[in-house]
C-alpha cells in the first residue's frame, strides 16, 4: 500500500533484530503514555464543564490555543522558565472561562433537547471563529513555538522526554486532586450534585449557575495549561483550535460524556494508538486514532465509561 | 443590460491612453494559507507605492511611463472562490494582466480563468507539475518544478562526498509528497542510501516513534520536508530524544524554527529564494518594500517569490512595450532578465527556472553555502554536537 | 397560493437567463450560492425535520466528489459518473446508519463529525485510489455556464423535492421522531426505517452535488471536500435561517453569502470574526433561525411557509 509502509515493514524487522521486540513496545508504550497524559490534560477540563453544562464546548480549543500564545508572549519578553510563567496565567484564564459561561452559555443552560445542541454549536463554534480571527490579527498567523528544552531521561538506551514526563505528572496530581475536591469540598459535592440532577441540586440550595461558571474557570485553566505544553513541544497558529476542540470532544465522547474518568482512558488510548501506529505505519497514525474512536462509539454508543 | 452599449464603451476605452495598469489577483488573507501569505496584500501595496513613486512602468505604446494599481481580493484559501474573483477581475474589472494566487493548489482553478479570457497569469509559488502538463498557454510561473527544490541541496552533497546513509521525511501535502519523491529519486541517482522514505499526516504532532526508529538506523542527513507547523515539532523532538546525525535538512527553514528552537537551531540546512547573501539586481527595492510592511524576508520567505514574480510582471510590460494580453503573452514566454534571486526565463509549457539555494544556519542567522559563486559562507559539515 | 406560484415562476426565468444578462463572475457566484442551498437543505432533512444534528453530512458531498472524479478519469463518461456518485452516497447512507442511529443527541453530532475526519484521512491513506494529498485532477475545461445551469436544476430540484416529501407521509414520520422517539416508536412507526431512509435521500442530493462541483473547479482534494469549511457553513446557513422549514436554509444562505459577499469586501479585515459573532448573536437570541424572529413569523406563516 505505497513506499511508506513496505519501508517501514523492513525497518521494523531491522529495529527487531537490532533493539529486541520487548523494549519496542515498552518503549512505545511509555511514549503513548506520555503523549496520553498531554491529551488528557484537555479532555479533562472539556469533560468537566460538559458534565456541569451540558455543552460541546468548542471553544475550548481556542482557549488551549491562547494559553500557548500567552505563554509565548510573556516567554519572549522575559525569557524566564515557560512552565513557571504559565502560573501566572491561572488566574486569568480563570476568569476568561467564567466570563465566557456567564455571557455565552448560561443564556443557553434552560434549554432542552436538539434545541440545546444547535445553540451551543452556534455559539460556541461563533466564538471559536471571532477569537481566531482576532487573534491571527493582532498577533499574527504565523507559526510560533519556544524553544525550550529540557534535556532528556536516559534509561539504558530508552529516552523518555522530561517536558512530556512533567505533563503526565501534571495530570496525575491533578486528578487526584480533583477527585479529593469532589469527594471533600462542598463547592466539589455541589458540582457533583449539578451533573446527576441539576433541578435536584438546584432544591437543595446549590447555586447551579454559579457552579457552572466556576466548572468553565477550571476547565478553561486546564486547556491553558495543555497549550502552555503545547507551544513548548510543538507550535501554534491561531487556527488550531478548532480541528483541537473537535480531537478533545471525540476523547471525551470516546470516554463517555460525563466521565471525568472515562476522557483519561480516552486520552490514554488515543497516546497508545498514535505511538503504535507512528512506529510501525507512521501514515496511518492518524487514521487509526479516528477508527478507533468510531469504532468504540459503535460499540458502546455512550462511551467506555458512559 | 444590452451587450450593444458595454461593447460600445469597451472599444471605446480601448481606443484612448489608460491612465493606469490595472494588476489584479487573489491573496489567501484567511484561511489555511493565510499563515504564509496573509500579509501579503500589504507587499502589493508597497511594491505599487514604489513603482509608482518612480513614475510608473514605461509603457512603448503610449510612450509614457503608466502609474500601476494592484486589485486584490481575499480567496479564503479556497479554489472556487479565487476562481470566482478572477472572473470578476478580468469580466468586470477589466485589469490588464492577472498575478496569481499562493500555490498550486489555487492555481489549478485560477489558471483555468486566465486560459479561457486569454489573459497572462504570471504565476506565484505554483510549480506543481501537473499545472504545466494541460497545455495552457497563458499561465506563467517563474520557479522550476516544485520537485526539483532540493535539487541543488542534493548536488552541493554529493560534489562533497562526505556523506552515505539519508534518513527522508515528508508531511502528506500536495507540495511536500511530490517533492520528496523527487529528492528520494535524486539522492538514490546520486548513490546515497536512503534508509527512511515516510510521508506523515500533516497534523501529527508526536514524532517520538518514528524518531526513536530512526535513531536505531543511523543516518548521516536526516531530511525533513514540509511547512513549519510540521518541521518545527519534528526538529524539537528529534533535538529531545537525542537523535545526533551528521547534518538536518528541513525543506522550509525559516525565522520560526530559529525562534522555536533557539541555539540547537545552529547548523541546521535548507534552502531558501532568497538570502541577504545574494548579489542579484534588486536587491534594496526588495529590501525597501519589506521595510515598510513590517513583513521580515525570513519570517515570510515566500515574500522573495512574490517579489520577483512582480519583477517579471513588470519586466513583461516593459518588454511588450504594450497592455495588449497578446503582447503581454507573447512577451512573459520569451521573457529572461536577472531577478533578485538569478536568472528568469520560461520553459515551453510555463514553467521557470528559479529553485532554491542551500542555505545553512550560521548563530542564528541564514547563510547561503553553494554554489561557489553565490555562496556567502562555507557549508559546516558535519554539525558540532556538544 | 397562485401568486407565489407565478412569482415562483418569474424567478426562474430570471435565473435561466441570469449567465446572460450578468456578468460571469455573477453566475460563478451563484453557482456557489446554489451549492450551498442544495447542502443545506439536504442536511435540514436529517437536522431539521428528523432532529438528528449530523454533522457529518459533508461526508456524502465528498464521497460523491470523489467517486465522480475517480470514474471520470476512468472514462466513464459524464453521466454515468455522476449517477454511480449518487449510488454510492446513498449507499454509503445506508451502510452507516444502522451503527450511527443507534447513537442520540451530542453523541451522534459528534461520532458524525468525527466520521468526517476519518474519510478525510482515508482519502490521504488510500493513495491507489484517491491520489492521497496529490488529489484528482479530472480534464480541465471551463464549465462555468453548464454547470451554472446543472447547479440550479439540481438546486431546483431538491427544494421542490423536499418540499414534496415533508408534506407527505414521510415528512409526519419524521417530525414525529423529531418530536419525541419514544413515543413515536409506541405508537408504531418503525423509526430506524425513516431515519436510514432520510439520511439517504438527504445523501443523494448532497453527493451529487459534489460531483457537479468537481466538475466545476477541476481539482479536488481531502481538505477540500472533507474539510472544516464545507463541513460547517451550510449546516450553520441552515441554522441560521432556520432550521425544520423549507426556506430556513435558502434564507439563511443567502444571508451570509451576500453579507459576505457585499458588505464585506468593502472591510479588509475581520470578515471571519464578524461572521462568528453573528453566528454567536443567532445562537443566542434566535435559535430557531431568522425565519422564526417575531417580526417574521406573521407573513410567513400566512404564506404557508412556516408551520407552528
Amino acid at each position: 500500500m505505497g513506499i511508506g509502509i513496505w519501508d517501514s515493514s523492513e525497518i521494523w524487522k531491522l529495529g527487531y533484530r537490532t533493539a529486541g521486540m520487548a523494549s519496542i513496545i515498552v518503549q512505545l508504550l511509555i511514549i503513548g503514555t506520555l503523549q496520553g497524559g498531554i491529551y488528557a490534560l484537555a479532555a479533562f477540563g472539556l469533560s468537566l464543564i460538559f458534565g456541569v453544562s451540558n455543552v460541546l464546548n468548542l471553544a475550548h480549543g481556542q482557549f488551549l490555543m491562547l494559553g500557548g500564545l500567552f505563554s509565548y508572549i510573556l516567554f519572549m519578553a522575559t525569557k524566564w522558565n515557560p512552565l513557571l510563567l504559565s502560573l501566572i496565567l491561572i488566574p486569568l484564564f480563570f476568569v476568561f472561562g467564567f466570563l465566557f459561561e456567564r455571557g455565552l452559555v448560561r443564556p443557553l443552560l434552560e434549554r432542552k433537547g436538539h434545541e440545546l445542541v444547535i445553540a451551543s454549536i452556534l455559539v460556541t463554534l461563533g466564538a471559536s471563529l471571532a477569537i481566531e480571527d482576532i487573534t491571527s490579527f493582532f498577533w499574527g498567523p504565523e507559526e510560533k513555538g519556544i524553544s525550550y528544552i529540557m534535556p532528556s531521561i536516559d534509561l539504558g538506551g530508552m529516552v523518555i522526554s522530561s517536558i512530556r514526563l512533567l505533563g503526565l505528572l501534571f495530570i496525575v496530581l491533578l486528578t487526584v486532586a480533583v477527585h479529593l475536591f469532589l469527594k471533600k469540598t462542598y463547592t466539589g459535592r455541589a458540582l457533583r450534585a449539578t451533573t446527576q440532577n441539576r433541578q435536584g441540586a438546584m432544591l437543595m440550595g446549590v447555586n447551579t449557575f454559579r457552579i457552572s461558571s466556576i466548572t468553565f474557570g477550571i476547565g478553561t485553566i486546564l486547556a491553558s495549561a495543555a497549550g502552555v505544553f503545547y507551544v513548548i513541544l510543538f507550535t501554534i497558529t491561531p487556527f488550531i483550535g478548532i480541528p483541537l476542540s473537535i480531537k478533545y470532544l471525540c476523547i471525551i465522547v470516546m470516554g463517555g460524556l460525563g466521565s471525568l474518568y472515562g476522557s483519561l482512558l480516552g486520552g490514554l488510548i488515543l497516546g497508545i494508538t498514535e505511538a503504535f501506529t507512528g512506529f510501525f505505519a507512521p501514515h496511518w497514525s492518524e487514521t487509526a486514532a479516528f477508527f478507533i474512536l468510531v469504532a468504540i462509539l459503535l460499540v458502546r454508543p455512550k462511551g467506555l465509561l458512559g | 443590460m444590452s451587450l450593444v452599449p458595454l461593447l460600445l464603451s469597451a472599444t471605446l476605452v480601448c481606443a484612448q491612453v489608460p491612465k493606469e495598469i490595472l494588476i489584479g489577483g487573489t491573496i489567501s488573507v484567511t484561511g489555511r494559507f493565510s499563515t504564509i501569505v496573509g500579509p501579503f496584500k500589504k507587499l502589493a501595496e508597497a511594491w505599487e507605492k514604489q513603482v509608482n513613486d518612480r513614475g510608473g512602468i514605461f509603457v512603448k505604446e503610449y510612450n509614457k511611463k503608466l502609474p500601476i494599481r494592484f486589485i486584490i481580493e481575499d480567496d479564503k484559501s479556497d479554489q472556487a472562490t479565487s476562481q470566482k474573483y478572477y472572473e470578476k477581475l478580468v469580466t468586470s474589472d477589466n485589469v490588464h494582466i492577472l498575478i496569481g494566487p499562493f500555490g498550486s493548489f489555487l492555481s489549478f482553478a485560477a489558471s483555468t480563468v486566465a486560459e479561457k479570457e486569454k489573459i497572462p497569469m504570471v504565476m506565484v509559488c505554483a510549480s506543481d507539475k501537473r499545472l504545466f502538463e494541460r497545455g495552457y498557454k497563458y499561465s506563467f510561473s517563474e520557479l522550476d518544478y516544485a520537485d526539483y527544490e532540493a535539487y541543488a541541496y542534493l548536488e552541493m552533497l554529493k560534489k562533497e562526498g562526505k556523506i552515505k546513509k539519508m534518513a527522508m521525511l515528508s508531511e502528506d501535502t500536495l507540495h511536500s509528497t511530490g517533492m520528496l519523491k523527487a529528492s528520494v529519486a535524486k539522492a538514490k541517482e546520486y548513490g546515497f542510501d536512503v534508509i527512511l522514505n515516510e510521508t506523515l499526516p500533516a497534523d501529527v504532532k508526536d514524532f517520538s516513534a518514528l524518531i526513536t526508529k530512526i535513531k536505531g538506523l543511523n543516518p548521516d542527513v536526516v531530511f525533513c520536508e514540509g511547512f513549519p507547523s510540521f518541521e518545527i515539532p519534528f526538529m524539537k523532538q528529534a533535538l529531545e530524544l537525542g537523535l545526533r546525525p551528521k547534518e538536518f535538512y528541513n525543506g522550509h527553514l525559516t525565522k520560526p524554527v530559529i525562534d522555536a528552537l533557539g541555539p540547537m537551531s545552529n547548523n541546521i540546512a535548507g534552502g531558501a529564494y532568497w538570502v541577504p547573501g545574494f548579489k542579484f539586481p534588486g536587491k534594496d527595492d526588495y529590501l525597501s518594500v519589506l521595510k515598510t510592511t513590517g513583513i521580515t524576508w525570513d519570517g515570510y520567505m515566500e515574500s522573495a517569490i512574490r517579489f520577483f514574480s512582480y519583477q517579471a510582471l513588470q519586466n513583461a510590460i516593459e518588454t511588450a512595450g504594450s497592455l495588449d494580453r497578446e503582447k503581454l503573452t507573447n512577451a512573459l514566454r520569451k521573457q529572461k532578465f536577472v531577478s533578485i534571486s538569478g536568472p528568469i526565463s520560461h520553459k515551453a509549457d510555463g514553467s521557470g527556472t528559479i529553485i532554491p539555494l542551500p542555505i545553512q544556519i550560521h548563530e542564528g542567522k541564514f547563510v547561503s553555502i553553494y554554489p561557489p559563486d553565490v555562496a556567502d559562507g562555507k557549508h559546516l559539515f558535519p554539525t558540532p554536537w556538544k | 397560493m397562485k401568486k407565489i406560484h407565478i412569482g415562483i415562476l418569474i424567478g426562474l426565468l430570471f435565473l435561466v437567463l441570469f449567465p446572460h444578462i450578468t456578468p460571469r463572475y455573477m453566475t460563478a457566484f451563484l453557482l456557489l450560492l446554489m451549492m450551498h442551498i442544495v447542502i443545506a437543505e439536504s442536511y435540514d432533512i436529517v437536522g431539521g425535520y428528523l432532529g438528528y444534528i449530523n454533522m457529518g453530512h459533508s461526508a456524502f458531498f465528498g464521497i460523491g466528489a470523489y467517486a465522480f472524479a475517480i470514474l471520470l478519469n476512468a472514462k466513464f463518461g459524464f453521466f454515468l459518473s455522476s449517477v454511480v456518485a449518487i449510488l454510492v452516497g446513498v449507499l454509503f447512507a445506508a451502510l452507516i446508519s444502522f451503527p450511527f442511529f443507534r447513537l442520540r443527541g451530542a453523541y451522534f453530532s459528534l461520532a458524525t463529525f468525527g466520521l468526517i475526519r476519518l474519510l478525510e484521512l482515508l482519502a490521504f491513506n488510500l493513495k491507489f485510489l484517491t491520489g492521497g494529498s496529490s488529489g484528482i485532477m479530472i480534464k480541465a475545461e471551463y464549465r462555468l455556464t453548464l454547470a451554472y445551469y446543472f447547479t440550479l436544476g439540481l438546486c431546483v430540484v431538491t427544494v421542490g423535492l423536499i418540499s414534496l416529501l415533508t408534506r407527505s407521509r414521510l415528512g409526519l414520520a419524521w417530525m414525529a421522531i423529531r418530536e419525541d422517539e419514544e413515543v413515536a416508536q409506541t405508537f408504531g412507526i418503525n423509526t430506524f426505517k425513516y431515519k436510514c431512509l432520510g439520511l439517504m435521500i438527504s445523501a443523494s442530493f448532497a453527493s451529487l452535488m459534489g460531483a457537479f462541483y468537481t466538475w466545476y473547479i477541476i481539482f479536488i482534494n481531502p481538505k477540500v471536500v472533507f474539510g472544516l469549511e464545507i463541513a460547517l457553513v451550510p449546516i450553520s446557513m441552515a441554522m441560521l435561517g432556520g432550521s425544520g422549514v423549507i426556506i430556513g436554509p435558502i434564507i439563511g444562505a443567502l444571508f451570509i453569502t451576500i453579507v459576505e459577499e457585499f458588505l464585506w469586501t468593502k472591510v479588509p479585515y475581520f470578515h471571519l470574526a464578524a461572521y462568528g459573532i453573528a453566528i454567536v448573536l443567532v445562537g443566542l437570541f434566535m435559535p430557531g433561525g431568522i425565519v422564526r424572529l417575531k417580526w417574521l413569523r406573521r407573513p410567513l406563516t400566512r404564506l404557508g411557509w412556516l408551520e407552528d
